[in-house]
């Protein structure tokens, strides 16, 4: 009965925000995304006893619009409803993804204040600076399913023509703590200087209850079809969660959830960084980046989580008792957990290729593990039928060994469907 | 005696092969400023001396897709590029003296690019957002027949987005007729046929020019300029920080 409330009510808002849309001409779109996942039999899923869901077909309408207020001040916001018709159960949600305002102050100042995103790297597929926005997502670089939503801050910035100064405060109590930018509370501060060959910026972060870090990024162009970019960040302590199983040399059954921010004020230094390059070519876009991140899991880490896995997978096999066999296969799901998009690992290669034809958009990307040359390749066609419709389709695979990274990954290869359709 | 007369022949050729010299590069200099001249002309008709904005509709002609933008430049040499259309609102593309900047508008990152990257069909972002001839080029030789002005122009520093460009105009009232864009190889990368100018209170405003690869020439991408107006903009809304924090 709720739920039936909910529906009725989610899709009344909708159809008045369509009404308010078109009459006001801001921006609807309709963006369907229909994934189908082929799942494999590897250490972290023996006899594919994980049931991935698949297919899963999800509709999200996005509400959009920038509006101006004067000459000065701006406003912009962006919220998405969404349907997601798997199995086992529908789900509705409705989200408000952004929502802020900008105002430009006597000829010096701008002032943002709502949620909205703030970026301050230009890397694609890690951004070590990226603390006022979402994490990357690997299967959707470009956000072309607008699921990339903001933080509540506010910043206010001193301009100049060559410099500007900023300083932002972030509070994101609404949100789920997740170890990584969600429910924090924080602020940042940014300088940036810009010459006329290249482009530098200091930062410093303080999240509460954490030491402050700092970092610095800088872009330049060494010939006229070549971008350089490299940005990195320093801190002791990293409230990013780890499995607490990794901490013993023999591997155990965890009888709670072993994930936990123990290395928060810890005086370990964890740097990352990254440095990229772009080149445009003629009808065909490149950019490669090494990226590392030391808050990941270094070479005796991931042998502890490998074995892990692997006694987890044995246990599997051998238990019969319906219960331990609960509690084994609750065990593998929490290895699985450090398996992120974000990358378990340290140190990765990404390539990113693009070009466009006649017939449609193409990309191709592949990030690639170091320690162990296991990848996620990817491709992307997009082709766009009309001012209104767009239609895109998707094919990841994962590759590797069954002790790697992406190879022990209990999905083989996975492809989404993706209409995206405007409103006039 | 005929030591003295080998010896002043010598001289006089000496005298004569300098005094050539000097009206060469005379004539040189007169015809590479005279080329300046054309230059700074056309660039009247496609950008003015005090801020303003202009739209521009770019067509593909294979399948008569269309993208709308909003060009407005500060009257200098720094200018920035808005998308129109729906699916693209938000983004924006800024090209100073230097450097060419994209602005993502779902993930706000700002994208530092080669002006040479492709914006849509044949037309690059920097055949759009860079706008001056004179601030990219500088013009190296200046021919001419009894039609036609032949202007051969070479790039002032890393941003401009070609290496070279032969200008092609009329001899008779310096309308651009053709633009040849090459590479730094000397590869021939794509041509401009400036199909619609006119003369309007003496500046020759381009309308509409048709960009294409010189093995394409069948898919040509069109672009349509109108509704120039001139704007009051303050000098920072042409920076990077201001155009990162701004939704406008």
């Amino acid at each position: 009965m709720q739920t039936l409330v909910i529906k009725r009510y989610t899709l009344l808002s909708a159809l008045l925000f369509v009404e308010i849309t078109s009459a006001s001409a801001q921006v609807a779109e309709i963006i369907q995304v229909s994934s189908v996942v082929n799942e494999r039999e590897t250490l972290l899923n023996p006899g594919k006893f994980s049931t991935i869901p698949s297919p899963t077909h999800e509709t999200a309408l996005i509400l959009s619009d920038q509006l101006s207020v004067g000459d000065l001040t701006s406003f912009s916001y962006r919220m998405r409803l969404e349907y997601d018709s798997g199995e086992p159960e529908q789900r509705f949600d409705a989200t408000l993804q952004e929502a802020s305002f900008s105002t430009f102050i006597q000829q010096r100042w701008v002032v943002n204040a709502g949620k909205t995103q703030l970026g301050w790297d230009m890397a694609t597929s890690f951004q070590p600076l990226g603390f006022f926005q979402d994490s990357e997502n690997l299967f959707d670089l470009t956000d072309v399913q607008s699921r990339s939503s903001g933080l509540p801050l506010i910043a206010a910035t001193y301009l100049r023509p060559s410099w500007s100064a900023t300083v932002v405060y972030s509070d994101d109590k609404w949100s789920a703590y997740d170890g990584f930018n969600s429910g924090v509370e924080q602020w940042g501060g940014r300088f940036q200087y810009q010459s006329a060959s290249s482009d530098w910026s200091l930062v410093l972060q303080k999240p509460a209850g954490q030491n402050m870090g700092a970092g610095f990024s800088a872009t330049f162009s060494p010939t006229d079809y070549m971008v350089t970019y490299v940005s990195a960040f320093y801190r002791q302590g990293t409230r990013r969660p780890q499995n607490l199983m990794l901490d013993s040399r023999q591997p155990q059954l965890a009888a709670f959830y072993p994930f936990s921010h123990h290395r928060k004020q810890s005086d370990t230094p964890y740097w990352r960084g990254v440095l990229g390059s772009t080149f445009a070519f003629r009808h065909l876009d490149l950019t490669l980046e090494l990226t590392h991140d030391e808050r990941g899991l270094d070479t005796l880490m991931w042998r502890r989580l490998s074995d892990l896995i692997a006694f987890h997978n044995q246990l599997l096999i051998s238990e019969t008792t319906p219960e331990v066999r609960e509690l084994i296969a609750r065990n593998l799901f929490f290895d699985s957990q450090t398996l992120s998009t974000h990358g378990a690992r340290e140190t990765y290669v990404f390539a990113y290729l693009k070009t466009e034809t006649d017939y449609a958009d193409a990309s191709l990307y592949t990030r690639t593990a170091l320690e162990d040359k296991s990848a996620l390749v990817g491709i992307t066609l997009q082709k766009t039928l009309s001012t209104a419709l767009t239609i895109s389709l998707s094919a990841q695979t994962f590759l590797g060994g069954q002790h790697d990274e992406f190879g022990i990954t209990p999905v083989d290869s996975s492809f989404q469907f993706t209409l995206r359709y405007l409103f006039n | 005696m005929v030591k003295r007369i080998f010896k002043s022949a010598w001289l006089i050729s000496l005298v004569f092969s300098q005094a050539v010299i000097a009206n060469t590069t005379d004539q040189t200099s007169v015809s590479l400023s005279q080329a300046q001249r054309i230059l700074e002309y056309i660039d009247q008709g496609r950008a003015a001396k005090s801020p303003f904005q202009v739209r521009l509709k770019i067509i593909k002609q294979t399948d008569q897709t269309s993208f709308s933008y909003r060009l407005v430049d500060d009257g200098k040499s720094r200018s920035v590029l808005y998308f129109l259309d729906k699916h693209q609102r938000g983004q924006k593309v800024l090209a100073t003296e230097d450097e060419t900047w994209f602005f993502s508008n779902r993930t706000r990152r700002a994208i530092k690019i080669p002006a040479v990257q492709t914006l849509f069909g044949d037309a690059s972002i920097g055949d759009i957002a860079r706008i001056r001839f004179s601030a990219d080029y500088a013009p190296t030789s200046l021919e001419q027949d009894d039609e036609l002005t032949t202007l051969s122009l070479s790039s002032k520093h890393p941003a401009a987005t070609y290496q070279a460009v032969v200008l092609t105009l009329n001899r008779a009232n310096n309308l651009p007729q053709q633009a040849k864009f090459f590479a730094a190889s000397g590869k021939h990368l794509k041509t401009a046929d400036f199909t619609e100018v006119s003369v309007e209170q003496g500046i020759p405003v381009i309308h509409e020019w048709k960009l294409y690869s010189p093995d394409n020439k069948h898919s040509a991408t069109i672009v349509q300029s109108s509704d120039f107006e001139e704007i009051s903009v303050p000098a920072v809304a042409f920076t990077k920080p201001y155009l990162e924090l701004t939704a406008k």
